[in-house]
């Protein structure tokens, strides 16, 4: 526990270098008036001096029980399959069209990830596809892409 | 305008009808998500921020607001039947309301808590009505410097007030701030950050970032375990509280009422905090302390009534100073700022309709509320009963939906994820999200106020001491950033005095 901790305080602080530097690049005008990098500067060393101080904290801080990961005995493979699918319905939302898209999204989440029973499955992602896209696209008049046959 | 004609005015804007119909679907999906674990108003109302774009500005605050508070009456409902709040603010009601529940006396511990909330719902209303005009005339002569010095004290309860670890709050407001800073600059326009994408020139959205932070990564968060969901089978019959019922909550009701209105003005407190403190002051003042935890109507009627005055309360800065609280606020300060309304001390002045027309629909969503959730109640009870396997996948094409639409580019989908994985990996470590957001929001305007500052005042950094508003927000800052060093030991001194005495 302790190590990731001090893993996520030390990526704070290598962020907070990274938008120093960054930040350097821009003008950083002068105290009588401030440019763009200015406030970006400040931020990210303020944030360097923070992260170091939670890297001390975390140092002096007892173990807190065994070590133990934070993703034991749970299904974390989950969310890398959701994860997928919603990237994936990301890049082919606009090619596909709504429908479909959204079809084999629900489809894949209500079947893979928890597995829903079968006429749950077609039916609830049949159903929801065509009633979110009555709702928002005709009743609400929000923009979602059309593919084939207007889908 | 006076309070009377301002009052008169604003439900002549309120109850129209395409207005009353905002308000009651506002309402409605609040008192469904609040039903419903595992989405929140912050989610919801960002998912509905690119469906708003088509409204009028008035209706849609208006269903803005009536999510937020309308969730804090579908919260109780689930603390009290099944002992999982749906509301993070209603995480108190749970220990008295269920227990009411497991005595056969649900019925009640619902009706007190729906009663209790329109009381303090209303309570609320008058209080923004009283408290809110003169405030923002008060406001106007603000400048850069008194608004840096109220940002920097907001910041600092919003840290002070957070959860486990202050310092990773603190971390958490300074990665909001930096990714505020993303697009271009306000006053010479300059791109920062943007690495040549067209996309980032206007800035991260505030959609994809809340969609991702407390939609989909509490999606994430949830999937990985198994949870079973139990319903507590019991018969709710008579909802209306009897006589002696309501001799005990009626003081309650009026304390938790102020209490939350109070400090739901305060940046940082939300509707949640509220809830404890009302809670602890009636466990104290109570004739019967021990038996609080045990199934006493008190609890349950104080934090609800805490937890609806606050939600009132909030609205205060942010309709007065255009300075949201809580993060819920920042959300719908995105509202407001979608339609070209800025809100701050000119709202009451050039938006009269929208600040008055939004206050008196708090009154009227109230009404709706009561009778939405009393006879209703069965109903919301049964959609409790829907296994989260089926939930997770609408909650997550909700928020697909919601970010397309804001600027239908499928890259928002991908930012919304990228800030769903920082999300889920904040929350394993412990780190809270709500900082990052305020911060995000508010950073535009901390930027432009401090660099203002510095311009006109030639560089003098002492200039946020010299102007006396300013000066006694920064005093109040520094010494809730210096009173952790210094408060333990002052207890030490305290202790060792008292010992010696005893």
């Amino acid at each position: 526990m302790k190590r990731y901790q001090i893993g996520s305080a030390a990526f704070l602080l290598l962020f907070g270098a990274v938008i120093c530097w960054e930040a350097r690049q821009l003008d950083m005008g002068r105290i009588v008036k401030p440019g763009p990098g200015f406030f970006p500067f400040w931020l990210g060393f303020a944030l360097v001096i923070v992260s170091m101080a939670l890297i001390i904290q975390f140092r002096r801080a007892k173990a807190e029980g065994p070590a133990q990961g934070l993703w034991k005995e749970l299904c974390w493979e989950k969310i890398l399959y959701t994860l997928g699918a919603l990237l994936l319905y990301a890049f082919f939302l606009e090619s596909l069209g709504y429908i479909l898209a959204t079809f084999l999204l629900l489809f894949f989440l209500l079947r893979v990830i928890d597995a829903q029973r079968w006429w749950v499955v077609i039916f609830g992602s049949v159903v929801t596809s065509f009633i979110t896209f009555a709702l928002f696209k005709v009743w609400l008049q929000v923009q979602l892409p059309v593919g084939l046959w207007g889908m | 305008m006076d309070f009377l004609g301002g009052m008169i005015y604003g439900f002549s804007v309120s109850l129209e009808p395409s207005n009353l119909f905002a308000c009651f679907m506002g309402v409605f999906i609040g008192t469904l998500i609040g039903v419903l674990p595992g989405i929140g108003p912050v989610a919801t109302m960002s998912i509905l921020l690119p469906v708003s774009f088509k409204m009028p500005a008035t209706s849609a605050i208006i269903m803005m607001a009536g999510i937020f508070y309308g969730a804090m009456y579908g919260g109780s409902t689930t603390s009290i039947l099944v002992n999982i709040p749906g509301e993070a603010a209603s995480v108190v009601t749970c220990l008295d309301g269920y227990q009411m529940a497991r005595k056969g006396r649900a019925g009640p511990a619902l009706g007190i808590s729906a009663f209790g909330s329109f009381i303090a719902g209303t309570l609320g209303v008058l209080g923004i009505m009283i408290l809110a005009p003169p405030l923002a005339a008060f406001a106007i002569q603000f400048g850069p410097p008194e608004i840096f010095g109220i940002l920097i004290l907001s910041f600092t309860m919003v840290t002070y007030l957070a959860g486990r670890s202050k310092l990773k709050a603190v971390a958490m407001a300074i990665v909001g701030l930096i990714l505020g800073t993303v697009g271009l600059d306000p006053i010479v326009v300059t791109p920062r950050f943007t690495y040549g994408s067209v996309t980032l020139m206007d800035g991260l959205g505030l959609a994809p970032l809340v969609m991702g932070l407390f939609g989909v990564s509490e999606v994430f968060f949830n999937i990985e375990q198994r949870v079973k969901q139990e319903i507590f089978k019991t018969d709710i019959k008579g909802l209306f509280p009897n006589k002696q019922d309501w001799k005990d909550s009626a003081m309650p009701i009026t304390r938790g009422s102020v209490l939350g209105f109070f400090l739901g003005i305060l940046p940082g407190m939300g509707a949640i905090l509220p809830t404890f403190f009302s809670y602890g002051l009636e466990k104290r003042l109570s004739k019967h302390p021990e038996k609080f935890g045990t199934g006493v109507i008190e609890g349950v009627a104080a934090p609800e009534a805490a937890n609806n005055a606050a939600t009132a309360g909030c609205m205060v800065p942010l309709l007065t100073l255009g300075i949201p609280p809580n993060v819920v606020m920042a959300v719908l300060i995105g509202a407001f700022l979608t339609h070209g309304v800025q809100p701050g001390p000119l709202l009451v002045k050039e938006h009269p309709e929208i600040f008055w027309g939004v206050i008196t629909s708090m009154y009227t969503g109230n009404f709706m509320l009561l009778l939405l959730n009393l006879p209703l109640i069965g109903l919301w009870v049964k959609l409790l009963k829907v296994p989260y396997g089926i939930l997770f996948p609408l909650i997550l094409l909700f928020c697909l939906i919601g970010v397309y639409s804001v600027a239908n580019n499928s890259w928002d989908i991908v930012v919304m994820l990228a800030f769903a994985v920082l999300g889920y990996l904040m929350k394993k470590f412990g780190y809270e999200p709500a900082p990052l957001i305020l911060a995000f929001v508010l950073g535009r305007m901390a930027e432009e106020s401090v660099r203002q500052s510095l311009v006109l005042s030639r560089g003098d950094l002492l200039v946020f001491f010299k102007h006396p508003i300013s000066c006694i927000a920064m005093i109040i800052a520094l010494v809730l950033i210096f009173s952790p060093l210094v408060m333990p030991p002052l207890k030490k001194v305290v202790q060792r005095t008292r010992r010696r005495e005893g």
